[in-house]
């Protein structure tokens, strides 16, 4: 594998499990806001 | 276009419009509901928590540009035009710290304009009104356009309907339910937007392997994924210095840091840029897609809309169109609400009628944002291509404000006359090296002049700035308005 697929690879697959992961982490932080009553 | 309205009948795009318009409207007059007074209504009773706030920050700055332009990038720049478009986000990191003391400074603070107000006094007040004025203007007008442009290419509705309904939704909804309407909403919306980039991408992906796209672009264009690609490297600096200006300056931002709880307000927005920054990228890929899937791209802008299409088929492209609508709304709400809230506060309120009371204020800042709507649907409705490059022309303006607002944040030195110099000469300069060297220096050279005059003008101050003139509340006594 040569540096730059290496790089697009990272890139891309980093960027996808991060914004699901993102998604996920949103949801968790609003049920602990909604947990907490910390909302708004 | 065609190539793309093929894919989606336009009674399954006025079905969608319905659907999402509807929800967004009910959504809001349930929310807004919350809003008893002037202040719940404008900052959505400043108790906002970390969830709601990373939330809301990242939506906003997810255009329908981020999903739209960012394939295009990487069709045009490559790697590096991806990750151009992914260095917007250091503007929210850099904002983090900016809330956090703007909370501390300005406990009972209404808008970016009152801070500049009482720090720079009302000269420099003026120009920077004027530029956020012009800046939010263009960009709720590029929104409309866009959203006008893309439901005609992914649907076919036409483009005066399909602008008017997303304007007359976020309007409706902005309109009843405030800050609280658009915060929400604007939650579901990040969930939305977040969950279509990764299922279009996921798909994409599945059928095209990722050393496929390398090995055509190696073959066929190898610059894209040449890391010393001048015009990408260039681009990607100047994109981080326009984001620097849209978020410092603008009362979206403003708006969200006096509306969060203050121990929240810098997590908030920097878990949003977090968030935000492997979007484009995302987004962003499937425009190198093209080549190797034998796809022709007429026109570059459609790029992402067409790859989703022809990979996916109907339920790609209706995917493209929710997350495009999502992005469009979550734009457009923020911004009505936030230019409604700066010309109540800064225009009416502190210029034109001081003795308004809140009931009074809650009603200008209804019709405002009535107003501002009807302008950005009067502005969309000729569909002047040349309108959108009034967003490109606003970011030599917004980059000359970056620092007289960082400067007045933290420099005790930093003085009016600097601020107003720093903006007037940046924006000069900037817009001197749009029409002359090229779009993609004009942000950059309008931040370095302006940071050049601020510094020297601090620099020869003797001014010595006192903090606690920013708290309006404890200067009238302690009682809030």
């Amino acid at each position: 594998m040569t540096f730059s697929q290496t790089v697009l690879a990272v890139l891309v697959y980093g960027a996808l499990a991060a914004s699901a992961a993102g998604g996920l982490l949103l949801l968790v932080l609003l049920a602990l806001d909604v947990k907490n009553e910390r909302i708004w | 276009m065609s190539e793309v309205s093929a894919v989606l009948a336009p009674g399954t795009g006025w079905l969608l419009l319905a659907i999402f318009g509807l929800a967004w409207i009910a959504l809001g007059v349930f929310w807004g509901r919350k809003a008893k007074d002037f202040e719940g209504f404008m900052l959505a009773g400043r108790n906002v928590g970390l969830a709601l706030g990373a939330a809301t920050a990242m939506a906003t700055w997810v255009t329908s540009n981020t999903v739209m332009l960012a394939p295009k990038f990487a069709l045009q720049m490559g790697v590096w035009g991806m990750l151009a478009y992914s260095t917007a986000s250091f503007g929210l990191f850099l904002f983090a710290p900016m809330a956090r003391r703007i909370r501390r400074l300005m406990p009972r603070g209404f808008t970016s304009g009152d801070f500049i107000r009482l720090r720079f006094g009302r000269p420099a007040w003026a120009v920077f009104l004027l530029i956020s004025f012009v800046y939010s203007m263009a960009w709720l007008v590029s929104m409309g356009m866009a959203g006008g442009i893309v439901l005609e290419a992914l649907s076919g509705i036409d483009y005066r309907f399909g602008m008017s309904v997303i304007l007359l939704v976020c309007v409706v909804y902005t309109l009843f339910g405030g800050l609280y309407a658009v915060i929400g909403t604007d939650f579901i919306q990040s969930l939305i937007i977040l969950a279509g980039i990764v299922a279009v991408g996921a798909v994409v992906l599945s059928r095209i392997d990722l050393a496929a796209i390398h090995g055509n672009l190696a073959a066929e264009q190898p610059m894209l994924l040449s890391v010393l690609m001048p015009v990408a490297l260039l681009s990607l600096f100047n994109n981080m210095f326009f984001g620097f200006g849209e978020v410092f300056h603008n009362n979206v931002w403003w708006s969200r840091a006096f509306a969060m709880k203050e121990a929240v307000a810098h997590k908030a927005f920097g878990l949003a840029g977090l968030l935000w920054f492997p979007i484009p990228i995302a987004a962003g890929f499937i425009g190198l897609c093209a080549g190797p899937l034998g796809i022709n791209v007429p026109d570059p802008d459609m790029v992402g809309p067409l790859v989703a299409g022809q990979v996916l088929g109907g339920a790609g492209a209706i995917v493209m169109f929710v997350v495009v609508f999502c992005s469009l709304a979550s734009s457009i709400d923020s911004l009505l609400a936030a230019t409604a809230d700066l010309l109540t506060e800064d225009v009416y309120r502190k210029w034109l009628a001081p003795a308004s009371d809140p009931a009074r204020l809650r009603r200008v800042s209804s019709w405002l944002i009535v107003g501002l709507g009807a302008l950005t649907w009067a502005l969309c409705m000729p569909r002047l291509g040349d309108l959108i490059q009034v967003l490109f022309l606003s970011g030599p303006l917004v980059a000359s404000a970056i620092w007289p607002v960082v400067g007045g944040l933290f420099w005790r030195k930093a003085s009016g006359p600097a601020a107003l110099a720093a903006m007037l000469a940046g924006s000069a300069a900037g817009l001197t090296a749009y029409f002359t060297l090229g779009w993609f220096t004009a942000s950059l050279i309008s931040a370095a002049v302006s940071a050049a005059v601020m510094a020297l003008g601090t620099v020869m101050s003797k001014a010595r700035f006192d903090w606690s003139a920013l708290d309006e509340s404890a200067a009238a006594g302690g009682g809030s308005r």
